[in-house]
């Protein structure tokens, strides 16, 4: 009963275009006044002001300071250059230098939309110059742009964190292999259709073995962030979010180097750091008050007892739970989709005997999978409205075939959850 | 009326300049920590504490400012499907119910507050702050986020009597694709003119 009334409130609530935050705020009341017969909203001043200082969650604020810089220090062109001379010469061209550069930025990003928006600009007047079929050449921008929340430091997986109490350090550790070998699976695809299909690469290009090493120089500046912020992390001398702190100072080094810095710069890296900021607080603030709520209602246990009472194999359990990822994935906004449905799923998933960090994992790469699902796939949109042309069911159907490849690393990833799990064990 | 959501609409970017410059602070701050930590072994202590502070703080000063930039998410699916009419009342909805909300936030925010004035209540911390500071600057924000909450939807009402139904979109419908597309591309495309000598 308890489940199905809160169910359909917060349906009604979403699809009544009622912002996020404020249905998950409201959910909160509504449960809190019909299902329990403690006054639960009154330490809701106490559980606010907990969350808004909670210094686990200042690392995303940070996070995305760091990405705003990058975003705008000029460097993703860098990379594209030096990776064009390193893989353009494969059936298939830019289009794996496109992948490589969306994996090395990944590394240096937090956010999917913010790679895919700076991988963009950088790649799509390529396309135009040697003659890509642009929707496929737009596909493999969009899907590139999904590592960034895989490969690590990454936003969402410390909004999981921070949701199911696992530990930031291992689910950042974890996302390292299966977002490396995602981006080889991407480039596998690419080969294999051009392979296929020749007429879907556009100009190959070669490169000498000198300018290849002498670019080498312009990889420095996303090794040196990465070694930073996930060194920093691996070796033990800083939390998360010391070590997003440390990656903020050395993203304006560089950007001060690269002589980017003004006022517009300054100003609109503040306006789009705290744009986002405050957008996610708000999510997670609530999402936390509700999550309070529904604990003391007795929910995850509710929810245990139901889905035991189905008699699922694990396996199934899971199998469902990816199922329902998938078919939610194609109309939900990605960060909405975690917030409400994770505090719900995973005590299912530990139940059934799953690692809570390899879950967090296969969740990102089922996140990453509606990022580029239409209706409602973020990237997609960002991707065709840097282009400005063409139709957006083009990029949609080029985006296709790494849905398919990102299915292939979910399977990857349930036989072999070591895979995830190996660096994990070492922090 | 359009005075008024001007001036909301400058003051919230104004706050965002700040926040973002809080946050910056915070992150020096919280570099030096580490590095004197881990060469020197020495703790400025209490930088950790400060940063919480900052991050309440600039958080709740910029809530209204998301609240004006369209980027607090609303699930659109249906939403875009739906006649004019029916989008606009779930328009004023929506700011209703989060000005609803941010009324009992408010409320049991300044309860937290006045608990802690009434008790001189002191962190717990090296530092002893006097909780009544951060808290009262936290609820500072939370209390203007309602107020603007408030002037947009006055605002949005006051268009939609003025039969000025795209104003009142402008203010309070959910972003359009378009839109959205606007605030991730900005920064990106500045670039593009730089220049374009890739590869």
């Amino acid at each position: 009963m308890t489940i199905v009334v809160t169910l359909a409130l917060l349906l009604l609530l979403l699809m009544a275009s009622i912002p996020v935050a404020v249905a998950i705020l409201v959910l909160g009341l509504l449960v809190g006044f019909i299902f329990s017969s403690f006054p639960l909203h009154r330490v809701m001043g106490e559980i606010f002001w907990a969350a808004s200082t909670d210094f686990l969650l200042l690392a995303i604020p940070l996070f995305v300071l760091l990405g705003e810089i990058l975003l705008r220090a000029g460097i993703a062109k860098r990379t594209y250059s030096a990776l064009d001379k390193w893989l353009s010469w494969l059936p298939g061209g830019l289009m794996h230098a496109n992948i490589g550069t969306a994996a090395m930025f990944a590394a240096t990003s937090g956010s999917s939309v913010a790679t895919a928006a700076t991988i963009s600009t950088v790649a799509l007047p390529q396309a135009r110059r040697y003659g890509y079929r642009e929707g496929f050449f737009a596909g493999t921008i969009a899907a590139g742009g999904t590592l960034g929340i895989l490969i690590p430091p990454s936003i969402n997986l410390i909004v999981y964190g921070f949701l199911t109490n696992t530990s930031i350090p291992q689910l950042f550790m974890a996302g390292i292999v299966p977002g490396v070998l995602l981006a080889v699976v991407f480039m596998l695809v690419i080969l294999v259709i051009c392979l296929v299909k020749p007429n879907m690469g556009g100009a190959r290009r070669s490169a000498t073995w000198e300018e290849r090493f002498s670019s080498l120089k312009d990889l420095l500046p996303v090794l040196f962030i990465f070694a930073v912020v996930i060194g920093s992390i691996y070796a033990g001398w800083a939390t998360p979010t010391e070590s997003a702190a440390l990656g903020v100072i050395a993203a304006v080094l560089l950007a001060l180097r690269y002589k980017s810095v003004n006022t517009g710069f300054v100003k609109e890296v503040m306006e789009g750091t705290m744009r986002t900021t405050a957008m996610i607080m708000l999510i997670l603030i609530s999402a936390n008050y509700l999550n309070f709520v529904l604990d003391a209602v007795g929910m995850a246990e509710l929810l245990s007892r139901f889905v035991t009472n189905l008699g699922l194999s694990p396996m199934n359990t899971l199998l469902v739970i990816i199922a329902m990822y998938v078919v939610l994935g194609l109309f939900v906004e990605t960060l909405s989709l975690m917030v409400i449905t994770v505090p719900i799923v995973t005590p299912v998933i530990i139940t059934s005997g799953f690692d809570p960090v390899w879950f967090g994992i296969l969740l990102i790469l089922l996140i990453e999978m509606a990022l580029i699902t239409p209706p409602v796939g973020l990237n997609l949109y960002v991707v065709q409205g840097i282009r400005q042309k063409g139709n957006i069911s083009e990029v949609m159907l080029g985006s296709l075939p790494f849905v398919i490849g990102i299915f292939i690393m979910i399977g990857i990833l349930v036989v072999y959850p070591d895979l995830a799990l190996f660096l994990a064990k070492l922090v | 009326m359009e005075r008024l959501i001007r001036l909301s609409d400058r003051f919230s970017t104004w706050a965002a300049w700040v926040g973002g410059g809080i946050l910056f602070a915070t992150a020096i701050m919280i570099a030096i920590e580490v590095v004197l930590r881990k060469l020197f072994a020495i703790s400025m202590g209490g930088a950790d504490e400060l940063s919480n502070y900052a991050l309440a703080i600039s958080s709740s000063w910029t809530f209204g400012y998301a609240l004006f930039r369209k980027a607090h998410i609303r699930i659109d699916v249906f939403y875009v499907r739906l006649p004019q009419r029916v989008r606009q009342a779930l328009d004023v909805l929506s700011l209703a119910l989060f000005g609803f909300c941010t009324l009992v936030v408010s409320y049991f925010a300044f309860r937290v507050l006045w608990t802690s004035i009434q008790r001189s209540s002191i962190a717990n911390t090296p530092l002893a702050t006097p909780l009544w500071i951060p808290q009262g600057l936290w609820f500072a924000g939370i209390l203007t986020l309602t107020l603007m909450i408030f002037i947009l939807l006055a605002g949005t009402l006051y268009r939609l009597w003025a039969g000025d139904a795209s104003g009142a979109q402008s203010l309070s419908g959910a972003s359009t694709i378009k839109e959205e597309i606007e605030e991730e591309a900005a920064p990106a495309e500045l670039r593009t003119t730089g220049g374009g000598g890739v590869p």
